[in-house]
């Protein structure tokens, strides 16, 4: 049992963890939250397919998604969000909803169907599950984003806290009109948040759907259910990030290993109004109350 | 001239002029709302059916329409909401046969409740929470309908609940007319009652929090009140339309509450136009009507039944996604500021425009002093930075500067001077290239800096030729170490050569700092954070620095610390600034020049021995009749 737990939880911390590393890059830099990332892991995966279906297998896949989604994603800030800089968040945010749930998943609807689609390609490795000892197994592609969530965890910790980028990244977060009297890039730091975000969610993307070798068009609820890792870490907290996921994974694991599977798709959000009524800012957040009750 | 072509003049609305304006308008308003309620007479029925169900969706979009027009909140969670109020209806009327009145009251009770839960939490805090509240509920919701379905027995699990026809007043609602005239009746007193809310004191502390919360807060409106009674009242409202919709449609389906429908709420609201009531009702038509004019769309282009089915869908989705992203970026007021706009011509373009504006300097010119009009440079022959007849306009209708001709030589200390109000920020932002930025224009002025002309470039283009800016305020970033304060700042394409200042040299120049370089900004004392604003800049290796204020609120000990540090870098590095102060004496032993600005104008200049005696700055500091403290508290020269 507790091996079959953990060989969910380990998982869905990497795929909540590297989502939810989307959502803080761009709400620490913006104050918005990304919802168009849901639409852009579904590119991410419809792309990928396309080129596997080419002929690139999937370990130069992931590489091209990521970068496609880098410059998708600092397009996407340079077409629609850059003329809304100095509005109130919520505005952004709307935008980021029109765009990830009405206007991505109707053009992918249009170019790839509404079926689901097996991978044609070559992964350019074997998946295969490989056991880990005491019950726990988890496949090649799983470990691979594992390992990919501690280093994108890791290394954005260590870009933010020391490198000069990180500075000016947290710098323009804080007030970005100061930012750029300092002779800050205010617009290139933005568009790198956002094509980091959009990278990420591309990536998980098409990375989860070679793991089943299947897409399924409603892919894009995978990063909805990220959103309470993101919060639970507190939604301006890099390091949170690690601690959210791993606690949102282990309670939706526990849920569906312990308790009734059919709540595993509800837990995530079920944690996320418990997150909220108990702790909104999040365990590493900075609460910004209003006003008391 | 231009303005009073297109402005209506406030004296041209005579009594008379308005009551036959405001009778037409009656009249007018009368004979649409007679046609309209006299549509089952000559309507087809499916026009009726799209005007009941456009009236349901008002309903839930006039709830978010006061929650996100008027206070700013984002919900997704209309459709979980819709859920609560058609499932209450629906096992209040299958499963306790109870009737239509009882399940819309418990219906809206319900979702008063969810929306009290769901607010007080996420209400207390600045952001977006309420939003991932919404996101939370709405999963859950329609898990629990769903799960509730399949309990309740098979046939259910796949078709719903199946209501009984609603019986009003021992009369039967089972007919287009019926309905029409209900749900005409329900919308015109929600409406009417989201009116009366919006327009009076609730409404408007909606629309103060939704602008500046703090500054609502400070106005006395309990912000976290307010949210959640825009919430409450906007889940009444939508499970109100719930409970609607379900009696309508006979049937309780769980498959129905979709995030794509919850989504089109906000598709209503923005379209239809935020902050206004009668474009939450224009949306909900748009949203309702825009999928059957593409139907018919696709008939008459002669698509067959299978395109219709795969693409009708998309090109639904892409159409309001693409219409509402368009509204937020060019028209957040929706529909409605359109209509507005388009009706009132060219007019609504003039507070944008700056020919208007210049057209209203025009005769304030004529008015100058010859002798102190800026428009005398003062040249010496080793200018660096020249301002020319420089004038600002905030928002097409503030003038905060008329005209401003100043010059700032090489290796010089030049102050400008002048009251609270005069103008003097407004001068440097104009002159650092952000007047964009601050919503203003530039109506005429040209800026030189080493001869080069940079009054049109952009912001970050005039920083990077050697022209820095010091805001009074917030000048340090707070999270940031002081180290890291300074290795953010700087140009990033300017490499180390001639000139360039780094940051050890700049703990050479403040040692004060070099003690506190781990130490937090946000915790340093006043005149620390001046000394780290300065050094800031000066990383950036600045030839003109533009200080703002930087005296205030400073101990004198420290003014005189920091006038240390100016002349300093005047006289060790050979730097070329421009001191804004209100406070004249200050500026005295410091500067090399003065340049006195009244009113948007500068009125007097000159070298600061002669100036401040004079009779120009007295009168404007300390007016005409206040000679007496002037005598006493200043000092002797």
């Amino acid at each position: 049992m507790f091996g079959l737990f953990l060989s969910q939880a380990l998982p869905l911390i990497a795929l909540d963890g590297l989502l939810a590393l989307g959502y803080v890059i761009v709400y620490r830099a913006t104050g918005v939250l990304n919802f168009s990332m849901g639409g852009f892991l579904l590119i991410g995966a419809e792309v990928g397919f396309a080129l596997g279906a080419a002929g690139v297998t999937a370990l130069v896949g992931y590489l091209v998604v990521s970068v496609t989604g880098l410059v998708l994603g600092a397009v996407f800030y340079m077409a629609f969000l850059r003329r809304l800089d100095g509005q109130p968040s919520w505005v952004p945010t709307l935008v980021t909803i029109a765009i990830g749930f009405y206007v991505i998943p109707s053009v992918v609807q249009y170019i790839w169907g509404t079926q689901v689609q097996a991978y044609s390609g070559s992964l350019g490795f074997a998946n295969t599950l490989v056991i880990l000892g005491n019950g726990v197994d988890m496949t090649t592609v799983e470990i691979g984003l594992l390992a990919v969530f501690l280093i994108a965890q890791l290394g954005f910790g260590i870009v933010d806290r020391f490198t000069r980028l990180g500075i000016r990244m947290r710098a323009t977060a804080r007030d970005s009109q100061l930012a750029a009297y300092r002779g800050i890039r205010v617009g290139a730091i933005l568009a790198l948040a956002w094509g980091l975000s959009t990278a990420l969610a591309m990536f998980v993307g098409f990375a989860s759907a070679t793991d089943g070798g299947q897409l399924y068009p409603a892919a894009g609820t995978m990063a909805i259910s990220a959103f309470p890792a993101a919060m639970l870490g507190g939604l301006d907290s890099v390091a949170g990030v690690f601690v959210g996921a791993v606690v949102v994974g282990v309670a939706v694991a526990a849920i569906s290993t312990f308790g009734n599977p059919n709540l595993a798709d509800v837990a995530p959000y079920a944690v996320l109004l418990a997150v909220l009524l108990v702790r909104p800012w999040g365990l590493f957040g900075r609460p910004e109350l209003v006003d008391r009750v | 001239m231009i303005l009073s072509k297109i402005i209506p003049r406030p004296h041209d609305g005579t009594a008379t002029g308005r009551q036959r304006l405001l009778s037409l308008r009656l009249l007018l308003g009368i004979c649409v709302a007679g046609g309209f309620l006299a549509l089952p007479a000559y309507a087809p029925s499916q026009d009726l059916d799209l005007a009941i169900l456009v009236g349901i969706a008002g309903v839930g979009a006039l709830g978010l329409g006061m929650l996100t027009g008027y206070a700013g909140q984002i919900s997704i969670g209309q459709a979980g909401l819709l859920g609560v109020g058609g499932f209450v209806a629906g096992v209040t009327s299958t499963r306790l046969g109870w009737g239509f009145i009882p399940a819309v009251v418990l219906g809206a009770c319900a979702g008063g409740v969810v929306g009290l839960i769901l607010a007080l939490p996420a209400a207390r805090l600045r952001g977006l929470y309420l939003v991932l509240a919404t996101l939370g509920f709405h999963y859950v919701a329609v898990y629990g309908v769903t799960e509730y379905q399949s309990y309740v027995n098979s046939t259910a699990a796949l078709t719903g609940l199946t209501l009984r026809t609603p019986t009003l007043l021992g009369l039967k609602v089972d007919s287009y007319t019926k309905w029409f005239y209900l749900v005409a009746v329900i919308v015109a007193i929600t409406y009417w009652y989201c009116h009366n809310v919006t327009r009076t004191r609730p409404g408007r502390a909606w629309v103060a929090m939704r602008d500046r919360d703090v500054v609502a807060a400070a106005l006395g409106v309990n912000v976290v009140r307010a949210k959640v009674a825009a919430f409450v009242l906007s889940s009444v409202l939508a499970s109100l339309s719930g409970v609607l919709l379900v009696y309508y449609n006979g049937a309780a389906s769980a498959g129905t509450y979709t995030l794509t429908l919850a989504i089109s709420y906000l598709v209503m609201v923005v379209v239809g136009g935020m902050g206004s009531n009668t474009g939450a009702l224009l949306g909900a038509l748009f949203v309702i009507g825009v999928p059957r004019l593409l139907t018919s769309i696709f008939d008459s282009v002669g698509f067959s039944a299978q395109v219709q089915a795969a693409d009708l869908g998309p090109a639904q989705l892409f159409l309001f996604g693409m219409i509402m992203t368009a509204f937020l970026i060019f028209e957040p007021g929706g529909c409605v500021a359109l209509v507005r706009r388009l009706a009132r011509g060219r007019g609504v373009h003039v507070s944008t425009r700056v020919e208007p504006a210049r057209e209203r300097l025009e005769p304030a010119r004529e008015n100058d002093n010859a002798e102190n009009a800026g428009g005398a440079i003062r040249r010496n022959g080793a200018e660096l930075l020249v301002v020319e007849d420089l004038a600002l306009v905030y928002q097409g209708v503030i003038t905060a500067v008329r005209h401003v001709s100043l010059s700032v030589s090489k290796g010089e200390i030049v102050g400008l001077v002048g009251p609270n109000g005069a103008g003097k920020t407004s001068t440097l932002v104009a002159i650092a290239g952000l007047t964009r930025t601050m919503g203003a224009a530039m109506p005429h002025g040209q800026v030189w800096l080493g001869g080069k002309r940079i009054d049109s470039n952009l912001p970050h283009r005039v920083a990077e030729s050697g022209l820095t800016l010091i805001p009074e305020g917030r000048n340090v970033f707070p999270n940031l170490r002081v180290d890291e304060n300074l290795r953010a700042s700087g140009n990033a394409t300017r490499r180390k050569g001639a000139g360039m200042i780094d940051i050890p040299e700049v703990y050479e120049l403040f040692p004060a700092l070099a003690v506190r370089r781990g130490q937090l900004a946000g915790y340093l004392s006043g005149g620390e954070r001046q000394m780290l604003a300065i050094a800031m800049a000066l990383v950036g290796s600045p030839k003109v620095l533009l200080i703002d204020e930087m005296m205030l609120g400073l101990s004198p000990a420290m003014s005189n610390l920091l006038s240390g540090v100016v002349r300093r870098l005047r006289d060790e590095l050979g730097l070329s600034m421009l001191v804004v102060e209100q406070n004249g004496e200050l500026l005295r032993g410091l500067a090399d020049y003065i340049y006195l600005m009244v009113s948007g104008e500068v009125i007097a200049h000159g070298e600061p021995g002669r100036l401040v005696g004079s009779d120009d700055l007295e009168t404007a500091y300390l007016g005409a009749t206040s000679r007496v403290t002037a005598a006493t508290t200043g000092r002797p020269q």
